[in-house]
């Protein structure tokens, strides 16, 4: 035990210092260096004696593609007590255009040590170049000739019948395979992603037609691969990168060894087989684009249907717009019809069939919108619009379906749903009708009638402020009257004369006397004259200023000069004559009474 | 003052002059309009109507509508066509508008109360205090018309009551004795008078600063912001009552449902009481 612990610590106590002071060093090889477009170069890179992979990262600019790898293998080796660990990586790469190329040398640091490798010289021939160069080549490798044989009988060339294609016009690619010798099986590799594309459809060819074709005076067999279905995302000249093809090959061996021939008659050989790149000339589409375009770039057809053109409200309907024809039928989708505010409108369920048919890509789109109804109605669904650019016209094409329409009765198991949800007044109130209709107009009122503007709901309130108004007027007016003397003894000349006039004794003479006292006291009241002895000149003047009647004033006169005359002589008057002149005088006052 | 001159003939012939013109004048606007073509086309639409011709009716009244003058009869019988034509959202704008020319009748209240049963757009609110429960009704129901002369009367009743024993300053024992009638009435009609004129105020001013329509087509969107593409705040049924807060750009509304929910609506969606 002791023994063999002792052993492990003396073994990692040589092997340790040994890795310690090792070389470390990185080596860039290729397998060939006179390739052409459509052969592979193996590209390895070994690093010496690194306990894990660096980091690095390199470019070939144009030049190369990486088409596969990398594979990662390692080695450890120990001999003569030399310890070696080699670890490598391994590229498929392929040139992208012929003449004199080089692999760039490329950086990388590991452990605070940096490390460069070296430039490699590539010479990239066309494929005639490199069958005649074939025979110059010094390669003593076999199974590289093997490579190198096969190539030549066989290789996949990209066949797309447009060279220019508008933005959003998804086209074909066919890659098909030219063959001399018999092949046994074939692998398409995935394609991920091509900048400035995108891959609607990688679809191989099931049971492909095998048919006879003549490229450069050379009889080869021609089979149809797969069919790659692109559409540009990006407008100018694009390139549709080199891709591998996985061919094996039936490969008779041409060998002199009898043995060898007795034994294994025919081989199959794994042939990584590139297609070269193709280059696409992308156009934009025309400005002034229709609102319903959404991008849709071929030649196509509309159906519009419904599943039923009369239902009950908040039943189901389903419109289905179909759209069929060739074109970029994966790369746009319906735009939204306008329908009714009225519909429930469900997101469409979309179902397609696509296909390729003489490198086209045709099919048909299907939406299906379903459609609620809320409420009863006929209606008219606007017009369907679908506009797509035409490739035959150049020019954008717009389908229309406007003879659209859905009767809508009413629902009555809804309404029987509803009204589980009343109250019983309700229920009573829904089995009654609406009141009978009004015969006959009465009042007339202009359609911005405001019981506030009309002024006539105000005239109580006018009447109200009239009665108050008044009210202090006639207040106010009689304060300055009962507060005038002069006024007052005017207005109560009457009525004082009146009530003296009731009162006279019951003696005729004395009763004259104050007849005469009476009288005189109601004119000078009247006109405001100084009580005491009154001429007549002096109450006609007075009078006649006031514009009185000419009878009333010779009244005046009579019953004046009528007094005068009786004061001389009391003995004629008797109690009818004092009668006739109280009457006489009573009369007189209440016409003098009515001049202001 | 003197009874005498209460007496004075001038003064209350003058007064009573200016009661009679007042009064003629009032019994002059109220005429009635004598229009016998428009009393005609009236005849001729109720006619249309007991045919069962709504339709027909609708167009004869509506050639009515299109004068200048209205009246409550009219606006209850285009909502009746409506209604009878399953139009309830254009039948409950035309009753809502007769209801505000003549709140307190019954016959549009009755049509009212039945097509808020088939609206499908419900709202239960929680039981408020029934005075403000009764106080909202009131003043929903009041027609401002006759209570601006109910107020009136009460005003003009009451400055007669207080003026009267002004009269009698000189017969201190028969104005003592109309004091004495009138001491309760005269409080009475004050508070009356304070009452009615809160509660009118109130309903003037609730009916001049808010403006209401129905949603006269079957179902519409309430957007939150005035454009067609704006977000769907809420979705509104025919013959639902909402509130107009503001208007913009002629076209769009700005609307609250029950004061609780607020969105933009199309202003040709909805019809304006």
């Amino acid at each position: 035990m002791i023994r063999s612990f002792i052993k492990k610590i003396m073994i990692l106590l040589i092997v340790i210092p040994l890795a310690l002071f090792a070389e470390r060093k990185v080596d860039v090889s290729v397998d060939r260096t006179i390739t052409n477009l459509r052969t592979p170069i193996t590209l390895t890179i070994e690093f010496t004696d690194f306990s894990d992979f660096p980091k690095f990262d390199f470019d070939f600019g144009d030049d190369f593609q990486i088409i596969g790898g990398p594979s990662q293998s390692s080695n450890f080796s120990w001999i003569n007590g030399k310890t070696t660990s080699t670890k490598k990586l391994t590229y498929q790469i392929v040139a992208r255009k012929t003449g004199k190329l080089t692999i760039p040398s490329f950086e990388m640091e590991f452990k605070g040590e940096n490390y460069k490798t070296n430039n490699i010289n590539i010479t990239v021939n066309s494929q005639t170049q490199t069958n005649q160069n074939r025979k110059s080549s010094n390669s003593n490798n076999a199974r590289q000739k093997i490579s190198e044989q096969v190539n030549e009988q066989l290789f996949v060339d990209p066949i797309c019948e447009k060279s220019s294609v508008y933005l959003g016009e998804s086209f074909v690619i066919t890659y098909r395979l030219y063959t001399q010798v018999n092949i046994a099986d074939y692998n398409i590799t995935k394609i991920s992603s091509i900048p400035g594309f995108m891959i609607e459809e990688q679809k191989q060819i099931k049971n492909p037609e095998v048919t006879t074709r003549i490229v450069n005076e050379r009889k080869y067999k021609t089979v149809d691969l797969f069919n790659l279905i692109l559409t540009p995302t990006e407008t100018g000249k694009l390139e549709i990168p080199p891709q591998n093809v996985r061919v094996e090959v039936n490969t008779q061996r041409q060998n002199t060894d009898p043995f060898d021939s007795f034994f294994n008659m025919s081989r199959n050989k794994v042939i990584n087989s590139i297609a070269p790149a193709k280059n696409i000339n992308v156009l934009q589409l025309p400005t002034g684009e229709p609102e319903s375009f959404t991008g849709a770039v071929g030649n196509f057809k509309l159906s519009v249907n419904l599943s039923n053109s009369e239902i009950e409200a908040n039943q189901a309907v389903t419109l289905k717009v179909r759209v069929l024809g060739e074109g970029n039928l994966k790369n746009f989708t319906f735009p939204m019809p306008h329908f009714p505010s009225q519909f429930q409108v469900f997101e469409p369920k979309m179902k397609e069939n696509i296909g390729v048919k003489n490198n086209k890509v045709v099919g048909d789109k299907i939406w299906e919108y379903v459609i609620i109804p809320d409420a009863k109605g006929d209606y008219k669904i606007p017009p369907i619009k679908f506009t797509y650019y035409d490739l035959k016209k150049r020019k954008y094409t717009t389908l229309k379906e406007s003879n659209l329409r859905l009767k809508v009765k009413r629902n009555e198991h809804l309404v029987e749903e509803r009204l589980k949800n009343l109250t019983r007044n309700e229920v009573e109130l829904l089995n009654k009708d609406i009141r009978y209709l009004y015969l006959n107009e009465s009042k007339l009122k202009s359609l911005d009638y405001s019981p506030v503007k009309d002024f006539r709901n105000w005239a109580f309130y006018f009447i109200g402020i009239f009665v108050i108004i008044t009210f202090f007027i006639y207040r106010l007016y009689w304060h300055f009257i009962l507060n005038n003397p002069l006024i007052v003894r005017r207005q109560k000349a009457l009525t004082i004369a009146k009530k003296e006039l009731d009162q006279l004794p019951s003696d005729t003479i004395k009763a004259f006397q104050k007849l005469s006292v009476i009288f005189n006291n109601y004119i000078a009241d009247r006109l405001n004259l100084k009580g005491g002895e009154i001429f007549l000149r002096e109450i006609v003047e007075n009078y006649k200023k006031k514009k009185i009647d000419g009878e009333l004033l010779i009244k005046i006169e009579f019953i004046w000069k009528d007094m005068e005359e009786k004061k001389f002589a009391p003995n004629l008057i008797n109690k009818d004559k004092l009668e006739e002149m109280k009457n006489g005088i009573l009369s007189l006052m209440e016409k003098l009474e009515k001049i202001k | 003052m003197n009874i005498k001159v209460f007496k004075n003939r001038n003064f209350v012939k003058y007064l009573v002059k200016m009661f009679i013109i007042i009064l003629l004048l009032n019994m002059n606007i109220y005429a009635k309009d004598n229009n016998y073509e428009r009393e005609a086309i009236f005849k001729k639409a109720v006619s249309e109507y007991s045919k069962k011709n709504y339709e027909e009716a609708l167009n004869t009244f509506q050639q009515l509508e299109n004068t200048d003058k209205v009246s409550f009869e009219l606006l209850f019988d285009v909502g009746n066509c409506y209604y009878r034509l399953d139009e309830l959202g254009e039948a409950i704008q035309y009753w809502e508008k007769a209801k505000k020319l003549n709140p307190s009748n019954d016959d549009v209240n009755f049509n009212l109360k039945l097509a808020n049963v088939k609206l499908q757009d419900k709202v239960i609110l929680p039981k408020p205090f029934f005075l403000f429960k009764y106080y909202h009704s009131i003043r929903q129901n009041i027609n401002i018309k006759h209570w601006m002369n109910y107020l009136g009367i009460i005003f003009l009743v009451t400055i007669i009551i207080f003026i009267i024993p002004k009269f009698f300053n000189n017969k201190r024992r028969l104005q003592r004795k109309i004091l004495k009638i009138f001491f309760i009435p005269k409080y009475i009609l004050i508070l009356l008078l304070i009452i009615i004129s809160v509660v009118l105020f109130d309903s003037i001013n609730y009916n001049n600063n808010n403006k209401f329509g129905i949603v006269v087509v079957n179902k519409i969107e309430v957007k939150t912001e005035p454009k067609e593409s704006g977000e769907t705040s809420f979705i509104l049924h025919e013959g639902s009552k909402i509130k107009i807060l503001s208007k913009f750009n002629r076209n769009w509304y700005k609307i609250s449902y029950f004061d609780d929910k607020i969105g933009w609506i199309e202003s040709n969606k909805i019809g304006e009481i």
